[in-house]
């Protein structure tokens, strides 16, 4: 039984975890634009009532739509800006400079918690490298101004401890912010992967139930003559229409590409492989991206539930819930490892070192409970002897 | 400290419950540790007597209160006397102090709000703290003042909408992520639906298929039950726990496989363990669909050899995603309609998928809202400006 498809599962699935991510990061830069330009408003009216020349708000007006904009382009033309975290570490930079800048300028204690409102700004994105950039920005720039502005930070009442203290609260800010977004960003990443992966799943399902049909059935789907079908249709759709048959030639080619490789026209014209290529997207064959689209629209049809209603149990399978008994945790660790020890007819038998690689190595593992788990990874070949033996008693029998 | 380091590095894997727990025992750990450095503040500051000494005792019991509550896994409770600690908190230097930490310790609070990630939560006692704020800040703005402020009325506004401004950032984090997370899931939860609905076919068929090889169900032979029995005996003495339990439990489980589960559930016989134990072994079941099976589905299905097409689209199931063109729209329309003519796709009155769908079945199929996720609207157009066609040539 060969682990490459294994390999090409995990492929895809990292793949289109990694594109929602993208996805919503993108999605995130127009907002922080948005708010990042409402959150202007006030600040140049703030500035100009502390009497700043318009020369000088000027400035920082430019900034901020720079800013916007290298945001907004990299929202727009991702075809172009395709790193979009080096845009959005090159915004974080800039935000931070320019509440720097405002709070030398603006020389007054009341400014200088904009910083968090910064560090707010930018939690937005909730982007791993972002977030650790964004604590460094805080903790450095906020470092600079206590030590080289100290005179920023001091009100009328001033006080020895002040300082220590707006140490204390940046480095606990800091702190609490970088765990909470620290477990939110894992959270949010893990269910871009359980997404990604229970797409992929659907598929893989698909491909299964394609498969024991077509043991069910005794033959193989037959989709060849429906070609044939189409063009009787297609010809009296014209001729009722009045208008000339565009569907013939198209469905000549689709036929004619059935059973051949696509792969050996590469040597061919551009244009013609890519028109070769679409034309190839319409054949009609069992592992065929269409036999899946029109199985899953299948599902939708209305009497569909009528065997067996569904049961939604938990939002995420696994054989480690909460409120489950650690005997039920045992169990359903022994159902499962020995049920992949039978041969099935969607399933061979597999080996202990096949179900051994393929737990270690896979998100399998993060299905047990780890105390389990560990028995496992300790005892792999001892509980694999132990199932062999009493399997072997069956083919025996 | 060190579980704790530990639940953080793998937070994505716990359960709410967990990590409602995990976030209440570190805000518990920041608070006691932010008592003990910040508490000779009140030696310095300008309290009066009644602050030194109700306020701190208010604060020490809410914190015990809140560790009382996570003892006992009460971990909303929990969670708000948590937050009530820190407001204690904050209001105990706002009140004694007209320092610029006194502010500070209200940003303090809210991240703390924000720490916990619940919207509604973070809504009521962010927006009271808001609200405090800005009236503390009116009340004593003129001790805050910059010593080169020549203002008090701006220096007050930008200290007022610099902690709104704070608040509203992070309402509206809560808005898109929760909006983010509310989609991602409607979305999760209906593939697991389509998932569902594949497997009690894919278990019909391979019931099916067992019956014409004369071959038992796994659940039904002998050898697969002992083995599970043995596994699970083996694992429990590991950990040294009874192993006539985990005995009888395996015996439990295969029974259950030869019965009505929802029958059992209603009976009055049944005894408090026993229903226990059946809540929580119904969801991994081999004989129906189940978190086992899906299980064993998607570990099996890693091993199928699936159609390749870019990530991009591999995912989108509409017509439209595999041709732009009209004409090649047409054919992939009349191949769905032959198939679910011709092929079995539905399950008959036996329990078997052996039924087709008929003509009026496939109209309200191609008509129904649900479907415009597969054929577009001018797609259903062409169907229905062309039925008695599709019924001609193709049923």
């Amino acid at each position: 039984m060969s682990l490459k498809t294994f390999e090409e599962y995990n492929h895809y699935v990292r793949q289109y975890a990694d594109s929602l991510e993208m996805k919503y990061l993108r999605r995130k830069t127009l907002y922080i634009s948005v708010i990042f330009s409402m959150l202007t408003i006030p600040i140049v009216l703030a500035l100009y009532n502390y009497g700043f020349p318009f020369g000088h708000i000027g400035i920082y007006v430019l900034s901020v739509l720079m800013l916007v904009f290298i945001n907004l382009a990299f929202f727009k033309y991702d075809n172009i800006f395709m790193d979009i975290k080096l845009g959005i570490k090159v915004t974080t930079l800039g935000i931070y400079l320019l509440s720097m800048s405002l709070i030398v300028d603006i020389q007054s204690p009341s400014i200088f918690a904009i910083l968090f409102v910064v560090y707010a700004l930018v939690s937005i994105y909730q982007d791993r490298t972002t977030t650790i950039l964004n604590n460094i920005l805080l903790f450095l720039i906020g470092s600079v101004i206590i030590i080289f502005y100290p005179n920023i930070i001091q009100t009328i009442d001033i006080d020895n401890t002040q300082v220590f203290y707006v140490y204390l609260f940046i480095a606990i800010f800091v702190a609490l912010l970088s765990l909470a977004f620290s477990i939110l960003i894992k959270r949010k990443q893990y269910f871009y992967y359980q997404i990604a992966k229970i797409k992929e799943d659907e598929v893989r399902n698909i491909q299964l139930l394609i498969e024991l049909k077509a043991n069910y059935k005794r033959s193989d789907y037959n989709f060849s003559q429906y070609y044939d079908l189409i063009s009787d249709f297609t010809d009296e759709f014209c001729k009722r229409r009045g208008i000339k048959n565009p569907f013939q030639e198209r469905l000549l080619i689709i036929n004619r590409l059935h059973d051949v490789d696509v792969d050996k026209f590469n040597n061919y014209s551009s244009e013609l492989l890519d028109s070769i290529k679409r034309l190839s997207q319409l054949i009609l064959k069992e592992n065929s991206k269409i036999h899946h689209l029109i199985l899953k629209a299948s599902e939708n049809a209305v009497n569909n539930n009528e065997n067996k209603p569904i049961k939604l149990f938990n939002q995420f399978s696994s054989f480690k819930h909460v409120y489950d008994e650690k005997y039920i945790k045992i169990l359903t660790f022994a159902v499962f490892y020995t049920s992949l020890k039978m041969p099935k007819i969607y399933l061979d038998k597999l080996s202990g070192e096949e179900i051994l690689h393929t737990i270690k190595n896979h998100d399998f593992k993060h299905l047990f409970d780890a105390d389990i788990l560990d028995v496992y990874l300790d005892n792999w070949n001892l509980i694999d002897k132990m199932v062999e033996d009493e399997l072997s008693k069956l083919v025996k029998t | 400290m060190k579980t704790l380091l530990k639940k953080v590095k793998n937070s994505e894997f716990l359960t709410s419950g967990e990590l409602l727990k995990l976030k209440v025992s570190l805000v518990l750990l920041f608070l006691f540790l932010f008592g003990i450095i910040t508490i000779p503040v009140s030696i310095i500051g300008e309290f009066s007597l009644e602050v030194r000494i109700f306020l701190p005792s208010i604060f020490i019991l809410l914190f015990l209160l809140s560790l009382a509550f996570l003892v006992t896994n009460k971990l909303r409770t929990s969670m708000h006397f948590s937050i009530y600690s820190f407001v204690g908190l904050t209001m105990y230097y706002t009140l004694g102090s007209s320092h610029l930490y006194g502010y500070l310790l209200l940003f303090i609070t809210l991240t703390i709000i924000v720490f916990y990630q619940d919207i509604y939560t973070y809504i009521i006692y962010g927006g009271a703290l808001v609200f405090y704020g800005v009236i503390y800040i009116q009340s004593i703005g003129n001790s805050l003042l910059g010593i080169e402020a020549t203002s008090l009325l701006l220096s007050n506004l930008v200290y007022q909408g610099l902690l709104l401004a704070f608040y509203v950032i992070f309402l509206i984090h809560f808005i898109l992520s929760e909006s983010a997370y509310d989609n991602l899931n409607e979305e999760y939860l209906s593939v697991k639906k389509n998932i569902l609905l594949y497997q009690n076919k894919a278990l019909k068929y391979n019931e099916e298929l067992n019956e014409r090889y004369d071959k038992k169900e796994i659940y039904n032979q002998e050898h697969f039950k002992y083995s599970v029995k043995r596994v699970s005996e083996f694992i429990s003495e590991i950990y040294e726990i009874d192993s006539q339990t985990i005995d009888e439990l395996v015996e439990f489980y295969f029974f259950l496989h030869d019965k009505n589960i929802d029958e059992i559930k209603q009976s009055e016989n049944l005894n408090p363990l026993s229903k226990k134990y059946l809540m929580q072994l119904e969801k991994y079941m081999l004989n129906q669909s189940s978190e086992m099976n899906e299980i064993i589905f998607s570990y099996a299905g890693r091993f199928q050899d699936s159609y390749h097409q870019e990530t991009k689209i591999r995912y989108q199931y509409h017509i439209n995603t595999l041709s732009n063109n009209k004409a090649d729209q047409i054919i992939l329309l009349c191949y769905m309609y032959i198939y679910f003519r011709t092929e079995p796709t539905q399950f008959d009155k036996w329990g078997r998928v052996e039924r087709t769908l008929s003509h009026e079945e496939i109209k309200t199929l191609f008509t129904s809202n649900a479907f415009r996720d597969i054929i577009s609207f001018s797609d259903m157009t062409f169907f229905i400006d062309n039925e008695e066609l599709f019924k001609k040539y193709f049923s």
